[in-house]
């Protein structure tokens, strides 16, 4: 079916098949189709006379009835990204008529419309409670390229599509009955389709909770008696991992919102014997593709979707997918169906699910009263941890506690500075303009101030606090330096003619120079030495090596010197601060 | 001057154990146990919430729960982290 055509065929809410089945888990037991219908109607016929709805329902069961009884009246789901009052105050002044949907356990503003379960049931006749594809179902809303909030407007067609589309991709469609944990937001485009959506049109569970802490989420899956969906993101399965805790067998893992690393899925699957599998998708789209991540970097496309090329972009339509959308991200195609993500757009921030851009970071640092000058700086790659900004400011008039709480006002937690460094001046050259590359050595020529403050410091300057120091402040831990034993370093012929060996020592040497390099730049040692070192692999001239610095447990650093994986020399060192300036 | 809420020798702990599981430029000495961990006060957001809650694992071997919108409440100070981790460790 296509669903850009204005075809009269109604598309059904539904994919179960009879009124007994459970459509959701709630409060410690399943909630059947014809319950779930029954508070549909309810609802629908409580509903204020509106265009527009704030769905604001945490409890996922309230917000499935909220948002078919809003479609039920032909009213459109708003799907804020946060529920600041701020924000939900944008809401009511752009859209106008609208109220705020809340779920049986909130207390909402005057005027608001609860969500209650229970209230009995209707008969379900498979595919008569249905809708014209082309009805606005949901406005979810992203940051646009200028960061303030963009929408997004779903039909109804193109979100069934999707939701039915994730469920046969992921095998689920057998019938069994599977139930939808999720850790995410029903609001969260994700938390819609893979949650909400999948749930819905797929015949399958969903779960009222949104779990938080390891043991919730433990609890959650355990106390249901099904198979065990779990819908989640890199922060909670590391999380989880992180805790020890152990959780009840798994039927499929879901993870999105931001990159999981090759060794969290790995370590998950094995420890949880169940397969992860991701979801790459943004909110103007929805989802896009998925890939098992222990399969490699290859993304597979939803059915029906195409791939364009055009200024350096890739655009994406059909499927679900009703008009070409545009991917921020930087996307290497492979063939028709799968492509290589390489990176995020170089102005885009990602954290936790919420997106926004630098350029719109900087704007709202410098329209502080008291701001001269001011930027973010997005630090490198930091693998599976949650990246934190840097930012720069010169306001002479401020101190940091002022500006990180007027920035505040502005921006969502996640994005504030760690650290805000108070500077007299930005690196900018004649034109103006604020090289990334001179921002990041003025970022880092601060942390080197404040870990020198920090070493003189007394009771402060045993190096694993220090290292844990200059990792909070954007030096990041551990410290990978990649070299190459250059073979004609002098001292290496000689040693073992025909069998060539790089001596201990020059590899000492090596690990030396390039560690104090890199900390060097940072944070102004005055020496590296090495405290012991026991060597494990023999390595070779010319052989590529890659050197970690690790925080130890105790007072000690540790480092690692590796040769294609494996592991060529360990040992402890210690840093030896500069004399007190 | 205003009096400062005192901190015990448990809170201090706890206080370091956050200090240095997030990373963050308080000293520890300086939190005011009384003060909201969440949003205002030290301005922490979900993320540091689910850092804290590991980082108490570990080291008290708690896990944190948030049944009943109870961690609303757990969260609301230092003080009431601290009752909460010492009351499951307790049981």
């Amino acid at each position: 079916m296509s669903i850009s055509s204005s075809t009269t065929d109604l598309v059904p809410l539904l994919g179960h098949r009879d009124g007994t089945q459970p459509l959701a888990w709630r409060s410690g037991r399943f909630v059947s189709v014809a319950e779930f219908l029954g508070d549909v109607e309810t609802l629908a016929a409580r509903l204020p006379r509106h265009t527009h709805a704030v769905n604001l329902c945490r409890d996922r069961y309230c917000f499935a009835v909220a948002f078919a009884a809003a479609m039920v009246r032909g009213q459109i789901s708003l799907l804020p990204a946060t529920q600041a009052v701020e924000s939900l105050r944008e809401l009511q002044r752009a859209y106008q008529s609208v109220y705020l949907l809340v779920d049986d356990e909130q207390v909402g503003e005057e005027g608001s419309v609860q969500v209650q379960a229970g209230t009995g049931t209707a008969q379900f006749v498979p595919d008569k409670l249905a809708f014209a594809p082309d009805q606005i179902a949901t406005i979810a809303f992203t940051s646009g390229s200028t960061g303030e909030p963009v929408p997004s407007a779903k039909n109804w067609g193109s979100l069934a599509l999707g939701g039915s589309n994730e469920a046969s991709c992921f095998g689920l469609l057998d019938g069994a009955p599977s139930v939808i944990v999720g850790t995410v937001p029903p609001q969260h485009m994700y938390g819609l389709e893979t949650t909400v959506l999948m749930a819905l049109r797929g015949g399958l569970i969903m779960h009222h909770e949104r779990p938080f802490f390891p043991a919730d989420v433990r609890a959650v899956l355990a106390s249901v008696d099904a198979d065990r969906i779990l819908a989640s993101t890199p922060v909670h399965l590391r999380a989880l991992l992180a805790s020890g805790i152990k959780l009840p067998a798994l039927r499929l893992t879901i993870c999105a919102t931001a990159p999981l690393s090759e060794d969290t899925a790995r370590e998950f699957e094995n420890r949880f014997g169940v397969e992860v599998h991701e979801v790459y998708g943004f909110t103007e789209a929805g989802m896009v593709a998925t890939r098992r991540t222990l399969n490699g970097p290859q993304w597979r496309l939803l059915p029906g979707l195409k791939m364009r090329q055009s200024d350096g972009r890739i655009l994406f339509a059909g499927g679900h997918v009703p008009a070409e959308v545009a991917s921020a991200d930087v996307i290497e195609v492979v063939d028709d169906a799968h492509f290589v993500l390489r990176g995020r757009g170089s102005d885009l921030v990602n954290i936790a699910g919420k997106r926004t851009s630098i350029g719109y970071l900087d704007r709202q640092l410098c329209a502080i009263k008291g701001v001269h000058d001011g930027a973010f700086l997005l630090p490198d790659n930091a693998g599976d941890d949650v990246v934190r900004l840097t930012a720069v400011a010169v306001a002479p008039g401020l101190t940091r506690e002022q500006l990180l709480a007027a920035l505040s006002q502005r921006v969502d937690p996640v994005f504030l500075p760690r650290p805000l460094h108070l500077v007299e001046s930005l690196p900018r050259n004649a034109t103006g303009k604020l090289a990334r590359k001179e921002l990041a050595k003025l970022a880092r020529s601060e942390l080197a101030k404040l870990a020198r403050k920090e070493l003189a410091k007394p009771g402060r300057s045993e190096p694993a606090k220090l290292a844990r120091h200059c990792a909070g402040r954007g030096l990041i831990m551990p410290v990978v330096v990649n070299r190459h034993v250059d073979p004609a370093h002098p001292a290496l012929p000689g040693h073992f003619p025909g069998d060539p060996i790089v001596p201990g020592a020059v590899l000492l040497d090596e690990i030396v120079d390039a560690l104090s390099g890199e900390l060097g730049a940072c944070a102004d040692f005055a020496a590296v030495t090495i405290r012991s070192a026991k060597f494990l692999r023999p390595v070779r001239p010319g052989d590529r090596l890659q050197i970690k610095l690790i925080p130890g447990q105790d007072a000690a650093l540790r480092f690692e010197c590796s040769v294609a994986g494996e592991t060529a020399v360990n040992g402890a060192l210690t840093l030896v601060a500069p004399a007190d300036q | 001057m205003t009096a400062v809420a005192v901190m015990s020798n448990e809170e201090r702990e706890l206080a370091e154990l956050i200090v240095s599981a997030l990373n963050l430029e308080n000293p520890a000495a300086d939190i005011d146990p009384e003060a909201p961990l969440y949003g205002e006060g030290l301005g922490l957001d979900s993320i540091d919430i689910l850092e804290i809650a590991l980082a108490v694992s570990k080291r008290y071997g708690v896990q944190i729960r948030s049944d009943d919108n109870d961690n609303v409440r757990i969260f609301s100070s230092l003080r009431s982290l601290n009752e909460h981790v010492q009351q499951q460790r307790a049981a």
